[in-house]
This record gives structure tokens, sequence and C-alpha cells, in this order.
């Protein structure tokens, strides 16, 4: 099915390839990442170093790969926490209804209110930067939007008659949830989630770009860039290569997101044959 | 918020000197109210805040809400510029795109909006910079003061939202197309491009107003990159500058006017909705 869209057929690749690169270098990289050699600082793209080399003299391109790398995984941890978090609770709220709907849709609307990078950026600068407060603050300003999208959901499905059949049979409001809405749902979660990557590691660069994420000596492609801006004149490449990788990794799950959405709705397959 | 910022540090400690006695610091927190139990300050905070009084800058000594207000024409001026710049050239690719759907417009436009929704807003003002001011020396790096100051910053913060408005543009025209009243524009003889541009475009309205008011409230998140980057001194950057100085009443100011204007948005967008669309206007509860 997949062999119906090149576009996200070459997402897929790209990321796989790529994705595995990243989560293995440590094994690969060796001692550019780190060792400095001041004979070859900022050397050119296209010479000894694919990307060039930083002012440290370190190649930028197994920089490059080890930032991905926890760029990758924190995207990849946060989309699946806030898709837990948010879906299971717009999962209860959508199909009980009554007092829990109430709550957690009140809930939702204050925290959509405020532009959440800003909300973000002061609860960074507060809780102190360092991964796993990135972790939290990104959970936390991104859960909602899977509580809306599972809430909407829910209450789709709670009228569709395989869902009242299973009720009318006496099962549990758990069991339905699960047995029923859930799968049900789980195709529109999954486009969300996959677009969700992207939206976070969009975030998770911004917020380190501006200095209130990721610290060194822990690595992140938003912070490549930041450090790079320094010598953005004499050496383009420093920001040019990092942030062309967030662009190629976000785009990927994009176009992969797109093609989930068809190929998740059973009425819309016809279109990738 | 308010208890956000009274818990990232004790601003005693960063506008003192190092070395300054326990009873200055007992006078720097008595003079700026700091002194009291949170609950209180919170009460003291939120009557002041009605009599419009925010407290003063712990940084420039004066009122907050000032210094805030001040900020925010350069803010609105960028914000709305970029508004109206996204919205322009959404529309025309949108239904340009809606024209002839799966055609080569239409997929260059896909792609386009998907670089749009991709791009990270950062690396894009800095390629912007490295482009046109380093490299091929037409416009100012950073600053404000003339039209061309406001270029890149412009293009910066619009290209992101105007991939989203036009794919939005797109898909709610191509939705019309089908619509009853669309063969009946035809039937009547309009050309195809006028059938679009009076029928499909205003029955689609609804729906982009509400992604453009969507959009403007995001331009509060883009805005703070763009104005860091571009040194355009706005709301966005102050927000920066009193985060990192522990200025809580800019802090608290910036925030609190933020969330009016997004209040406002929301009520422009939903008194636009209601305007377009008479259906929504009948069942007023007042």
């Amino acid at each position: 099915m997949l062999r119906g869209d090149k576009a996200a057929m070459l997402a897929l690749v790209f990321l796989v390839a790529f994705g595995l690169a990243a989560a293995l270098s440590p094994i690969w990289v060796g001692d550019d990442a780190l060792e400095l050699n001041f004979d070859r600082r900022l050397s050119p793209p296209l010479g000894c170093y694919i990307m060039g080399t930083d002012p440290l003299g370190r190649c930028l391109m197994s920089r490059v790969f080890i930032a991905a790398r926890t760029s990758l995984a924190l995207s990849l941890i946060v989309v699946a926490l806030s898709a837990a978090f948010g879906s299971t609770l717009g999962l209860a709220a959508g199909y009980l209804g009554g007092w829990p709907d109430a709550l957690a849709t009140s809930a939702v609307d204050a925290a959509m209110g405020f532009p959440a990078l800003l909300l973000a950026m002061a609860a960074m600068y507060i809780l102190g930067p360092s991964v796993p407060n990135m972790v939290a603050v990104l959970t936390f300003s991104r859960w909602i939007l899977f509580a809306r999208v599972a809430r909407a959901e829910a209450m789709r499905l709670k009228q569709a008659g395989y869902v009242e059949a299973s009720r009318a049979a006496g099962a549990a409001d758990g069991w339905v949830m699960r047995k029923h809405v859930l799968p049900g749902m789980a195709g529109v979660l999954a486009t969300l989630a996959a677009m969700e990557v992207a939206g976070v590691m969009l975030s998770e660069s911004t917020l380190t770009f501006l200095g209130m994420g990721i610290q060194p000596p822990d690595v992140s492609l938003g912070l490549l860039v930041a450090q790079g801006k320094e010598y953005m004149n004499s050496a383009p490449w420093l920001v040019l290569f990092p942030g062309l990788v967030v662009f190629l990794l976000a785009m990927s799950f994009c176009v992969l997101a797109n093609w989930l959405a068809v190929a998740m709705e059973p009425a819309q397959r016809w279109r990738l044959r | 918020m308010f208890l956000l910022a009274r818990l990232s540090g004790d601003p005693a400690a960063l506008y003192l000197p190092l070395m300054a006695p326990d009873i200055m610091r007992e006078q720097f927190r008595a003079a700026h109210g700091l002194d009291k139990p949170p609950a209180e300050q919170i009460a003291v905070f939120v009557k002041n805040a009605f009599r419009g009084d925010m407290g003063d800058s712990l940084w420039q000594k004066r009122p907050a809400l000032g210094v805030v207000l001040e900020r925010l024409p350069l803010t609105l001026s960028l914000a709305c510029g970029a508004t109206a710049l996204c919205m322009a050239l959404a529309l025309l690719l949108g239904a340009v795109a809606a024209l002839r759907p799966l055609g080569w417009a239409d997929r260059l436009v896909s792609a386009a909006s998907l670089v749009g929704i991709a791009v990270p807003g950062f690396w894009l003002a800095l390629v912007l910079i490295m482009a046109f001011s380093v490299g091929l020396r037409w416009l100012p790096t950073s600053g404000m003061g003339t039209w061309r100051h406001a270029v890149l910053p412009l293009t910066a913060l619009a290209w992101g939202p105007m991939g989203k408005l036009a794919q939005v543009v797109r898909c709610t025209l191509i939705e019309q197309l089908f619509a009853p009243y669309m063969t009946t524009a035809r039937a009547k003889g309009a050309s195809e491009r006028r059938a679009i541009l009076n029928h499909a475009l205003r029955n689609a309205l609804p729906a982009i107003v509400t992604v453009v008011g969507k959009i403007w409230v995001g331009m509060a998140n883009g805005a703070v990159v763009v104005e860091t980057i571009y040194g355009w001194p706005g709301l966005g950057k102050l927000m920066v500058d009193a985060i990192e100085r522990r200025d809580f009443a800019v802090t608290q100011a910036a925030v609190l006017v933020v969330a009016v204007l997004v209040v406002v948005a929301n009520l422009g967008v939903d008194l636009c909705c209601a305007m377009l669309d008479r259906r929504l206007m009948s069942p007023l509860p007042f």
C-alpha cells in the first residue's frame, strides 16, 4: 500500500536510514565529534569533511548525527507520553460525558488560551534547562491536541452501531472503550502522532535555539544552529546543515502523516492503489 | 504565570550587589512587596491590575504596563503585516490550486505549504539573513527604521502560517466545488473562475477566517523568535529579556496583554463568522 505513494515511501526510507544512523551514532562516529583539532577549524564543506568542521575543528556531520539522536529521541518520547495521556483523557471525557467531560473540556480550553511557546519558555526558564525538564514541559503543552481529537472521535464513535450493540449486550464502559472505541480512532490518532513528532521537533529546536532548552554538553539540532549563528558570516554551513536536517526530518514526518491519513481510512484507501 | 515567575528565583539576589548586607535585601523585598506571603501578593496584584496598575518594572524602574504598551505597536504592526501578507498569498495560491485539483499548480502549492509547515522558523530567519543580507547585500540584517528592515521579518513570520492557510483554502474550496449552488452558477453560464471567486470563496470564508484567527494567536509565538533574531524591539523580544532579568512585573503585564489580545482576536473571529454566515446569528442568547 505504501508503494502507491512515492513521496511517503521516500520519506519512510529517509527516516529509517537517518534514524538508524543517528541511533547508532555513538558506535560509528568515533572521536571526530569530540576531538579538538585547531589545524582544521572552520574548514568548509565537501573538503575532508562532508559538512565541514566547527570552530573547534570537530567534524560537523558527526555532531549533526549525535544531535539528531537527542532531538529524535526527545520528540518520540514526548509524543508517546502526550498521546498516551491526552488520548486517554479525551477518550474517557468524550465517551463518558457528564462531569468528567466538563472538567476535561474546561482544562483544555484554559490551556488553549495561551501561546504554547511562551508558556513553555517561561516554564523552562524556571525549571532549569535539562533533557528531562524539556520532556516534561513539551508533554505538558502538547497533550491538549490529542485530548481534543480523541474526545471528538469518541463522541462520534459512541453513536456507532457496533458500540451500541456492545453496550446493549451488557459490556462495561471500560471494555467498550478499550475494545471498540479505541481501535476505531487509532488511525486518526496515528496520523496526529506523526504530525506531532514534526511539531515537537520544531518546538524543541526553537526553545533550544532561544537558549531555554538543551544546554551543552548535550547537543541537539537547535543548539547546533544557535552555536553556528555566531559564525554566520564566515561559516554559513554551521547554520545551514543542522537546520536543514530539522527541516528534512519534520517534512518526512508530515509526508508520512499525510499518507497515514489516507491509509488508515478504509473509505479513502482506493487512492493508494 | 504569577506563581511560575515567583518560583524562578529571588530578584533581590539578582538586582543587588553580591556583598549586599541582609538588611538591604529585606528593604528591597519590602519595597517591592515581595516579603508578603504569596497569597497576599496575588490578591494585591489582582486588585491593582483592575485599576490598570501592573506594578513597576524592576529593571527599568517605570510602570510595567507602560513598558509593555510602548512595545506593543511594534509587534502589532509586524503581526498585522505578516497576517495580511500571509492571507493575500494563501488566498491566491489556494485558489490557483483549487482551480484544477491534482494539476501541476496544485502539486506545487501543496509542496510549498508542506515546506512552510516543516521549516523551522528560526532557521528560515537565519537563512534569509545569510542569503539577502550577507550574500546579496540587498537588505539590512537587523534593527528597524526603513521599510527595508521589515522585509525579512515579515517574510520569516508569514511563511509558516502561509503554508497552513493555503492548504486550508485549497481544501475548503475543493469541498465547495461540488456543492449544488456551484452547479447552479455554472448552469447560469458563469465562468469557472467567476464561480470559484464569487460563490465558492464566499462560502469557504468562515472556515478560512477561523484559521486566520488561530494564525493571529500563533503570531505571538513566531514574534518571539523573529524579533529576537532581527533585533526588532517589540513585545516578543521584551518578554525574552524580561524573563531573563526576572522582571516579574513586566513579564506578567506582557502575558496579560497577550492574553487580552488572544481573547479579543477570538471574539473578532466569532463575530466575523457570524457576519459571514447569517445562520449563526439566529439563536442569540441575549
